[in-house]
């Protein structure tokens, strides 16, 4: 793993490492967390870091830190789900429009190009606004309905490029069903363009939840990083640190995706090497 | 070219009718009860029926999938159901609120390719140097920063303590006022431009034409705006056209930051009083903008390179 990173050079490497960060703050944070989230202290309201809050408290009194350490969870959570189950739905569709070509593949594909044709976040914000209680599910519900539509594309065009080769067609040959053919063989070898795509996509979901949090639309938890952006910057022209520290995790959790995702595409790509 | 501007628009086409069926099942495909979740559960039956024969929710599916299609078809997209007493049709809200998010989106496409280029141009000139390790950063600062982090910060620098540029208190702020906003909105695509401006430069930088046009004593001026940066930029132009969309509906977030008026105000309004014809409406206003722009961008594209139509 390591000499793996030394392979891809310092960018990504750091990238690694914000991302490594995030998921151990994700795992751990909330155990090591001083306070609970949603604690309020009322006499020690919009205070600047101390002792007792590192990070200072909120409008609420609610130790930032705390919240940080748990919104990062919630974090975590949502944009592995919603990457994830846009991942496999992405892989599975393009792989069968792929596979079978011809009037399927024209008609699956239209889909993506309607999905496509729509502005993603006025989607995820028109579904998740118009449920009564939207909750966790609901969210990553709205974010995965259009989040897999790119994947699809990719895997569709990897497909095609595997479907006539020799380890496909021997596959068939010997009698294979086509559900087998693409499970077995096809979708197995598209994965790398699709995982460096993921890398991307993780960061777009992270960006697209803190926006969505942000505009109070969605918001599960008064401590996911979009609701904390969106209170600190109410309170900013008052004091800075209620939205520097949502402001640079969620900056330092995209940075993290985007080096490392750089260095995993030139990596595959030899064409792209010291560009 | 006959086939393929028939071809192209027959996709868009599709692309729209699309997007209309999606956005009238929105509503329909949400749980729950949509004339509940506007009154309250508890609210006059009366009022209950009478919000449901103006949203057209008593008839059958078929029959209000017909007068969402009317409704498009005559232009109006219906008329708002949450104040009886002041019916507005939800196309002449959206007339009102679409030239403020245009003009915000277009400030904001000027924005990322005034600064995108020259910064991708400077990075791919002198590459491997700290110029480039510089322009490098900045773009990836500029991928990595949340726009709703960005605006904020650009409000308590620019207009609350330096105080050079007018803020949302301002009245009639005029050109002035829309600086902030562009760059907010603009950040994320000019790094996007500028790190592909970089790329495709260098690639274009390495081709045998170039080596020809220096072989032959051209100046190295000559040679990059007239030969390299022509090529070079095409797809940098040609993805700025279709991301202008994702402005459009990026600038939501934007809005709200600055409390301008425009299209996703208007949204976010609706959504909160849970107006979904105005929901559908500017969900439906902007999805077509997309595909037009999209659209242009294909057959523009087609016109300046002819390999493109032969496809």
């Amino acid at each position: 793993m390591i000499a793996f990173l030394r392979r891809l050079g310092p960018g990504p490497a750091l990238g690694a490492m914000l991302l490594g960060a995030f998921v151990l703050v994700a795992l751990v944070g909330p155990l090591v967390a001083p306070y609970s989230p949603t604690l309020q202290s009322l006499d020690h309201l919009l205070e600047s870091p101390s002792r007792a809050h590192w990070l200072g408290t909120d409008e609420n009194g609610c130790d930032v830190l705390s919240e940080m350490l748990h919104g990062a969870r919630l974090a975590a959570w949502i944009s592995l789900l919603v990457t994830t189950i846009s991942l496999l739905v992405g892989i599975a569709f393009g792989t069968v429009a792929g596979y079978f070509g011809g009037l399927l593949d024209d008609a699956m594909m239209r889909v993506v190009d309607i999905l496509l044709a729509f502005p993603g976040i006025l989607l995820n914000l028109a579904i998740v606004a118009l449920v009564p209680r939207p909750g966790a599910g609901h969210l990553v519900f709205a974010l995965a309905v259009n989040g897999w539509v790119g994947y699809a594309r990719v895997a569709r065009g990897e497909v095609l490029r595997l479907r006539e080769r020799e380890f496909v067609q021997a596959a068939r040959a010997i009698g294979a069903s086509p559900w087998r053919v693409m499970a077995r063989h096809v979708a197995p070898n598209i994965l790398t363009p699709l995982v460096v795509q993921a890398t991307f996509g993780f960061a777009g979901v992270i960006l697209v939840e803190a926006s969505l949090s942000f505009l109070g639309i969605g918001r599960m938890a008064s401590y996911s990083w979009g609701s904390m952006l969106a209170q600190g910057t109410t309170y900013l022209w008052r004091t800075q640190h209620l939205a520097l520290a949502p402001g640079l995790c969620i900056a330092a959790v995209v940075l993290g995706c985007n080096l490392l995702g750089d260095g995993l595409r030139d990596h595959l790509d030899p064409r792209r090497v010291r560009r | 070219m006959r086939t393929f501007l028939l071809r192209r628009l027959g996709t868009s086409l599709l692309a729209v009718v699309g997007v209309s069926v999606l956005v009238f099942l929105l509503v329909h495909l949400i749980p729950g009860d949509p004339v509940d979740n506007m009154l309250g559960e508890g609210a006059d039956p009366r009022d209950k029926a009478a919000l449901r024969a103006c949203m057209d929710l008593d008839q059958t599916l078929p029959v209000q999938f017909a007068r969402f299609a009317g409704h498009v078809a005559d232009g109006t997209l219906g008329v708002t159901c949450h104040d009886p007493l002041h019916p507005r049709t939800v196309a002449s809200l959206i007339g009102e609120a679409l030239p403020e998010t245009v003009a915000l989106a277009a400030a904001a496409m000027l924005v990322a390719l005034l600064l995108a280029i020259p910064l991708g141009v400077a990075a791919a000139l002198r590459p491997g140097t700290g110029l480039d390790a510089a322009a490098t950063a900045f773009s990836l600062a500029g991928i990595s920063m949340p726009s709703m982090w960005l605006g904020p910060l650009l409000l308590v620098i620019f207009y609350i303590h330096l105080r050079w540029l007018p803020g949302p208190a301002d009245d009639a702020p005029g050109l002035a006022g829309l600086v902030l906003p562009a760059v907010m909105l603009g950040t994320h695509l000019m790094a996007m431009l500028a790190r592909m401006t970089r790329s495709s430069l260098l690639e274009v930088v390495g081709e045998d034409y170039i080596r020809t046009a220096r072989a032959k004593g051209l100046g190295e001026g000559v040679v990059i705006t007239k030969h390299a940066l022509r090529n070079a930029l095409v797809p940098v132009i040609t993805v700025a056209g279709i991301q202008f969309g994702s402005l459009l509906a990026g600038a939501v977030v934007t809005e709200k930051v600055f409390a301008r008026a425009g299209l996703g105000t208007l949204l976010l309004d609706a959504i909160a009083q849970r107006d979904y014809r105005v929901v559908q409406g500017c969900t439906l206003v902007t999805a077509l903008t997309y595909v037009l722009v999209n659209l242009l961008v294909d057959l523009a594209y087609g016109l300046a390179d002819p390999r493109i139509r032969l496809k």
